[in-house]
């Protein structure tokens, strides 16, 4: 299942996000500090970082066509307060934590989402249920699978 | 309109109500109805009906909506209420595999930023503790298990303040702890002892300290196990086992596929016992076992679930084929994947299923509870089964051969020494305990599933091979401690050398004395034939008593040396050997003298070097060095002739030593045969290796007619199948290698004897492997049990099976196949019975009429239906032994290994002779179906994670390739046996022992008082049984206590025949379990056939152990710099500073109150720590240093510590052998580390001996004897919490 740059890699309510942009997402990854840690791009781990990479992409595109519905004007909370701890991370998991990272626009969806909730893993809880269904209509060519998608050729050697 | 009858149910448990779901139905109330069943309710799509047919009943259904028929039509397949799915969530952890020991404890998670991009879609052991105990505190049904100690000890030390909340969770039945292990050590690659070490190791952590209850043995991802494992595990006190490999191939029978990734798991219709059954081992013992049929990841996935609702459903769906292979209504379903997070839906599933479905539960559960469910279930009887769970990814016995050969001579040597340093101490030497246990962890650690087995990354083997190394040399150390010890106590009338014996057993052997210009003589003062060589002399030690020694005097003289001759021919009293210069200096003639036969096939030759092209990664699962992948290319040394043969004599014998080359390797092999040894030692040296995914096995075509592989294995010796060693594993994925203890070879391990009445002629049939056909599940423990039990006791493993079952022998889902069939019942009984007779000719029922036992042979031999693409599910493909009676008289017929059949025969049958290859640290093995013996040696991978460097710079060997390809010289030992009779006749056990545990010299001035001979320990009668641990009783480090003095000494043994023994070791005994609580006196040891024991005898003493000196120093965050193992090893104590600086000491003493000095930054402190308890030191400081005197000291440091580099001042070293070579190690820049940086040399095994570390400089002193060759050398450095590897030296000796 080699990905090919004529099919989108994946599509996010109708629009396409395409193979070059995620070439140019790695192409930055790797010319940034630690970018030489990168796995070979020819290998099973580089085809899972481009799987990933495309996770990170899409929830960002999620971000920002939800946040275009929400009261302009309210910032969004830093990094930090969404994400204050390695249980946190693991809860959300890296891609999110990764899109929330980068997208502003991610962590105003977030705090409205989860602002009726108390404490920290209630909010992540609630954030993760509004994420899910929105995922998963999201389509992903071949060789764009969710990393830890079984079925894919280059998911975790073993299950 | 669709109609789908499910296995739901609605309503109460006193009125279960099935769900129908009608989906498509016209607008209105759906209603359906057939005869005996009327709907109750209907909700959305859901109709609830009542009926009173039985499960598995079918009934027609009509739908009607609003109470009027639609002409839509169904049909009600009756399910079974009472069905239990207990969800387990769990995570799979690694210490190492492609990532290092810190990246998967602490330092996987350790970014810069939140969300920096690794492929960090899982998290390491801290975090993923944290969040399992996260998800319990927010979530009162959230239950879960762990398991791992080289997670679960970081951890309890790191964080002291969570200790209370995991006695808590344990407490209240949120948390199980499981494995009753260190780790997942993939035992068929150990000795059974190490396995015992490593259920000691981990009871001791998990009960003793952390107060909590293993019973379940815990092994998900072991390739395979040993069959002594569930009995050993059943000594400890574990009831239960569960784990996901073994029987089948790759990840089970629901999801081995070739050539399609896309289909969903498949319906386990192949596999023929349920998935609850008592896996039992050839000593008798076992425990209830859980096979996890769909992987120990299968209900992980639904984490992806976009709603409550789908994941509920995938849950059900996996229920559903789970179900079919289920012992009882309930299931067990892991919910977790390696180093998983907590699962999101599991427990709203727990909470939201029961509001709509009264069966099945779904439950979020722990393993006590599913086990304790299964044995409540009235009439549960689970299917006992013997089944060698084996070969899994056979690739795993050769990958890294050189760990694999420093794993087995490090932990012989652990043993030796534990051995001989306890003799030592009741002689009154302080017993090295905390060394030995040093050596022991490294061991344990070693032996874990991604180590051993060769399946790790470069940098993690480097990693490793620094703990095996350390093993080793702490071995080392105490084993010629203690020998010296024992020795300088001898009176030997002078100078003398005293010869150990390390085996319970006399032994006459050849043995090394490192002393030169001396030789020995006999009592009447005359020098023994002896050889030279530079540094010291060899000679034929004899009759040295078991577990003792034996002194000769010295006097000054010069041995003689090998000579050369002329020919190409060896001989000695036991066998002729010749080579043939033509092809390659393969041997061409192997002769035994004691059979007057020779033994080669016609034409062919041994001992002959074959190099294998393999794929980089398997074509169809993309998967590595775990897989033997040959791609039908093969290239052999006989090919071409030899580029020299010499033959040389001696007063001890005779040797050939050939050259030559084949593909990638350059060769000097040497076969040996020395007077009043009967045994043909065989070396290959590899002077030159540089092969790119290729696979190097030697061979040896000694056809036994008749005969089966036969396989020593832990404490055991079994039966297998043949293997496939040419195929194209493109095309025939399995070659079925597996792994070998000491040795290998063909002949039977068990015989059919067919007696013909009427001529009184005899036949044998040798039999390996067995599929014990049952009518029904039902008759499986009551029928089969016993049999089975008494036939794994003579080597033949079984499976058993029902009649309308699946068959066992289809080499596309089953790991491995039978070669004979056992049919309890007769046909009126037994419908397999029946169809046997119905297929085979008519005589063999009429013979049945007045008999109970019959044999049938199969239609075709078995070499001809034994393929690669076997299917031998054939009713007349193997042989039945049929038992229509009488089979508690067969029972007891198994336990001279014959078993007896009257009848007619005309069959050639078996050769009654056994040929075997003994290994020194070399697994990897099969006989072919012609008889032909293949030892792998070694091979090269590319395929990931070979090159795979985690913290650069990345470094290679001296070519620049990565560390799997192992090029550099290797040295390969191994001897041919052969004799007449089976492998008891042949005393194989104790001739394998003996080749891996040589006798060793010590040279003294023979001045003290003991007498000249002694055995320090024997066993009665000599040979039956044999011992694999000598030790003060007891294990306090591993149960957090401080080693005293002992006044008893644990000896380990197991009985190696499959024959009952009574065994008496000469002193008053009291028999123990393997945990070695309290005993009972026991005058005679009675053993069973293949039984494992452990008995306690006073000895003397007491033995006191050396304490430890403040001197030893372990950091408190040792897994940062991948060390295995702490330099102190158990770690009682540990202290760790906060990021604010604080120090925290905390206990894992049980008992002892321990008052530790603590130096914090400028100031000394003195704090008092209760057992299992805690102390703070307020900093704050950068580094801590904590000493408890007695028990060492241990050190942390806060993170940000210099970065630095090793560099060595040349990368090319040539040095002759006995000449010296030195190197610097330039830390750089200097670095102002608070405890400084320790070094670690490493390099392969070969140079283990003659290179160390002194005072930063590299000391390579190769001896007079050394070989020529080329290897290499780096140096790790060890400190500020981060490993530093220098770049690698080239290393020649001439």
């Amino acid at each position: 299942m080699t990905p090919t740059h004529h099919h989108p890699a994946a599509v996010v309510d109708g629009a396409p996000v395409w193979p070059h942009e995620i070439d140019a997402r790695l192409a930055r990854m790797r010319a940034a500090d630690g970018g030489d840690r990168l796995p070979d791009p020819s290998s099973a781990e580089g085809r899972q970082l481009r799987r990933w990479t495309t996770q990170v992409v899409v929830l960002e595109r999620l971000f920002e066509a939800a946040a275009a519905g929400l009261p302009p004007g309210v910032a969004g909370p830093a990094i930090r307060q969404v994400v204050p701890d390695g249980v946190a991370a693991v809860e959300l998991g890296s891609m999110t934590t990764a899109a929330l990272t980068r997208s502003e626009a991610g962590r105003r969806v977030y705090a409205h989402v989860a602002s009726a909730y108390p404490g920290g893993h209630a909010k992540r809880r609630a954030f993760l249920d509004w994420l899910a269904p929105r995922l998963h209509r999201v389509e992903l060519g071949p060789g764009y699978e969710h990393p830890a998608d079984p079925r894919q050729p280059d998911a975790e050697h073993r299950h | 309109m669709n109609v789908e009858s499910t296995e739901l149910f609605a309503g109460t448990e006193d009125d279960p109500l099935q769900i129908v779901r009608v989906t498509g139905a016209p607008p209105g109330e759906v209603t359906v109805r057939g005869p005996g069943v009327a709907t109750a309710f209907t909700r959305g799509d859901e109709v609830a009906v009542r009926t009173s047919h039985p499960a598995g009943a079918r009934v027609p259904l009509e739908v009607l909506v609003n109470g009027a028929p639609t002409g839509g039509t169904g049909e009600l397949v009756v399910a079974e209420p009472g069905w239990t799915v207990h969800m387990i969530p769990h995570f799979h952890y690694d210490p190492v595999w492609w990532n290092t020991q810190a990246a998967y404890t602490s330092e996987w998670d350790r970014t810069d930023e939140p969300g920096s991009p690794r492929l960090d879609f899982q998290r390491a052991g801290f975090d993923l503790v944290r969040a399992h105990l996260a998800a319990a505190e927010h979530d009162p049904d959230y239950r879960f298990v762990l398991a791992e100690v080289d997670y679960l000890k970081p951890y309890w030390d790191t964080f002291p303040e969570d200790r209370a909340t995991i006695r808590d969770l344990l407490r209240r039945d949120r948390l199980e702890i499981v494995g009753g292990t260190w780790n997942e050590p993939n035992g068929n690659l150990t000795s059974a002892e190490l396995t015992a070490r490593n259920v000691v190791y981990g009871t001791g952590f998990q009960r003793d300290i952390m107060g909590a209850d293993p019973a379940t043995a815990w092994q998900l991802d072991v390739f395979g196990h040993d069959p002594q494992f569930p009995g050993m595990m059943a000594d400890a006190g574990l009831t239960s086992s569960s784990w996901a490999r073994g029987p089948f191939h790759q990840w089970g029978p629901m999801l081995t596929r070739i050539g399609s990734w896309d289909d969903p798991p498949t319906d386990p219709d192949g596999m023929q016992f349920p998935s609850e059954f008592e896996w039992l081992s050839p000593s008798g013992r076992g425990v209830l076992t859980a096979y996890m049929t769909n992987h120990y990841s299968a209900g992980w996935w639904m984490d992806y679930a976009p709603t409550l609702e789908a994941a509920c459903d995938a849950v059900y769906r996996i229920f559903l084929q789970l179900k079919q292979v289920a012992a009882t209504k309930h299931v067990l379903l892991p919910v977790g994947a390696d180093y998983s997070p907590p699962n999101r839906w599991v427990t709203r599933i727990h909470r939201d299923w029961p509001t709509r479905y009264v069966w099945p539960r779904l439950q979020c559960s722990l393993p006590k509870d599913f086990f304790a469910a299964v044995r409540a279930t009235p009439g549960f009887s689970p299917s006992p089964q013997t089944r060698d769970m084996n070969p899994v990814y056979t690739g795993k016995d050769v990958s890294y051969i050189d760990t694999k050969q420093a794993h087995r001579a490090a932990e012989l040597l652990t043993q030796d020494a534990e051995q001989w340093a306890t003799f030592a101490g009741l002689l009154g030497a302080p017993y090295p305990e905390t060394v030995l246990d040093v050596a022991w962890r490294q061991l344990v650690y070693g032996a874990h599933h991604d180590a051993i087995t060769g399946t790790e990354s470069d940098q993690v083997y480097l990693d490793l091979l620094a703990g095996w190394r350390e093993a080793h040399t702490l071995a080392g150390a105490v084993h010629d401690g203690a020998l010296q010890h024992i020795a300088d106590r001898v009176d030997g009338g002078g100078r003398s050398v005293t010869v150990f014996n390390p085996s319970a057993w006399p032994r006459t052997d050849l043995v090394d004395v490192a002393t030169p210009g001396v030789r020995p003589v006999d009592d009447g003062g005359v020098p023994l034939p002896c050889l030279s060589y530079p540094g010291g002399v060899r000679f034929l030690a004899r009759d040295v008593p078991s577990l003792g020694y034996r002194t000769w005097r010295l006097v000054p003289g010069d041995a003689d040396r090998w000579t050369a001759a002329a020919g190409t021919e060896i001989a000695n009293e036991h066998h002729v050997v010749s080579v043939d210069p033509d092809r390659g200096g393969a041997i061409d003639r192997i002769h035994s003298v004691a059979e007057g036969r020779d033994l080669l096939a016609p034409g062919r030759v041994a001992n002959e070097l074959v190099v294998y092209d393999e794929y980089v990664e398997q074509p169809v699962f993309k998967e590595g060095p775990w897989h033997l992948l040959p791609n039908g290319r093969v290239a052999g040394s006989a090919a071409a002739p030899a580029g020299s043969v010499l033959r040389e004599t001696s007063p001890l014998g005779e040797r050939l030593t050939v050259t030559g080359t084949v593909g990638p390797a350059a060769y000097t092999q040497q076969i040996t045969l020395w007077h009043g040894v009967d045994r043909v030692d065989c070396t290959t040296h590899l002077d030159r290796w540089d092969g790119t995914d290729q696979l190097l096995r030697v061979r040896f075509p000694l056809p036994v007619g008749g005969g089966r592989p036969v396989y020593e294995v832990g404490d055991a010796v079994i039966g297998r199948g043949f293997g496939f060693p040419d195929v194209d594993t493109a095309e025939h994925p399995w070659t079925l290698d597996n792994p070998a203890y000491t040795w290998f070879g063909a002949g039977s391990t068990a015989r059919i004897r067919v007696t013909d009445p009427s001529t009184g002629r005899r036949t044998l049939h040798a039999v390996g492997v067995a599929d014990v056909v049952v009518p029904a599940l039902d008759d499986a423990a009551p029928l089969a049990r016993d049999l089975l039990i008494a036939l794994a006791r003579v080597g033949v493993t079984a499976t058993t099976s029902v009649a309308a079952g699946a068959r066992y022998g289809l080499l596309a889902v089953d790991s491995n196949l039978p070669d004979f069939r056992i049919a309890v019942g007769g046909p009126s009984s037994n419908p397999f019975t029946a169809a046997v007779l119905d297929a085979a000719p008519s005589y063999f029922r009429e013979l049945l009429t007045g008999q109970h036992l019959v044999w049938v042979p199969a239609a075709r031999p078995l070499r001809e239906v034994w393929t690669p693409t076997g299917d031998l599910t054939g009713v007349r493909d193997l042989p039945v032994l049929i038992v229509a009676g009488g089979l508690s008289d067969l029972v007891a017929d198994c336990a001279d290994a014959v078993i007896d059949v009257v009848q007619p025969t005309t069959d050639a049958g078996l050769e009654d002779r056994t040929v075997a290859l003994l290994n020194r640290g070399i697994p990897g093995c099969c006989v072919d179906v012609d008889g032909t013996l293949h030892l792998s040696l070694l091979r090269s991978c590319t395929g990931w994670p070979s090159g795979v460097w985690i913290d650069p710079p990345r470094r290679t060997t001296p070519d620049g390739t990565g560390f799997q390809l192992q090029h550099w010289t290797h040295t390969f030992e191994y001897a041919l046996v052969t004799g007449a009779g089976d492998w008891r006749d042949n005393d194989l056990v104790r001739r394998g022992h003996a080749f891996n545990h040589p006798l060793r010299a010590v040279t003294t001035d023979g001045a003290g008082d003991l007498p000249a001979v002694a055995s320090l320990l024997s066993v009665e009668p000599p040979g039956a049984a044999v011992v694999t641990a000598v030790k003060p009783t007891g294990n306090p480090l591993a149960t957090g206590r401080i080693p005293g003095p002992r006044s008893t000494v644990t000896v380990r043994l197991y009985e190696p025949n499959g024959r009952a023994a009574d065994v008496t070791l000469g002193r008053p005994m009291s028999r123990t379990d393997l945990l070695e609580g309290p005993g009972v006196p026991v005058p005679v040891l009675r053993l069973r056939g293949a039984e494992i024991a452990t008995v306690t005898v006073d000895l003397g003493g007491p033995i006191v152990p050396a304490p430890v000196g403040d001197d030893v120093v372990s950091d408190a965050r040792s897994w940062l710099t991948n060390r295995g193992v702490p330099a102190g090893g158990a770690l009682p104590f540990s202290v760790h500073l906060d990021d604010a600086g604080t120090a925290t000491v905390t206990s894992d003493l049980v008992e002892d109150t321990i008052t530790a000095t603590v130096a914090l930054g400028e100031t000394t402190h003195t704090v008092t720590v209760p057992p299992l308890g805690a102390a703070t030191v307020p900093g704050p400081a950068l580094a801590v240093r904590a000493t408890v005197p007695g028990l060492g000291t241990v050190t942390d440091v806060r993170t940000g510590q210099p970065a630095f580099e090793v560099d060595l001042d040349t990368d090319d070293i040539v040095v002759p052998a006995g000449g010296t070579a030195t190197l610097d190690v330039r830390v750089l820049p200097a670095t102002d580390l608070p405890f400084g940086v320790e070094l670690q040399p490493l390099g392969p095994p070969e140079i283990w001996a003659w290179t160390t570390i002194v005072a930063g400089t590299v000391v390579i002193r190769p001896p007079a004897h050394q070989r020529p060759g080329t290897w290499w050398l780096l140096v790790k450095a060890l400190g500020g919490g981060t490993p530093v590897y220098s770049p690698t030296v080239r290393i020649t000796v001439t």
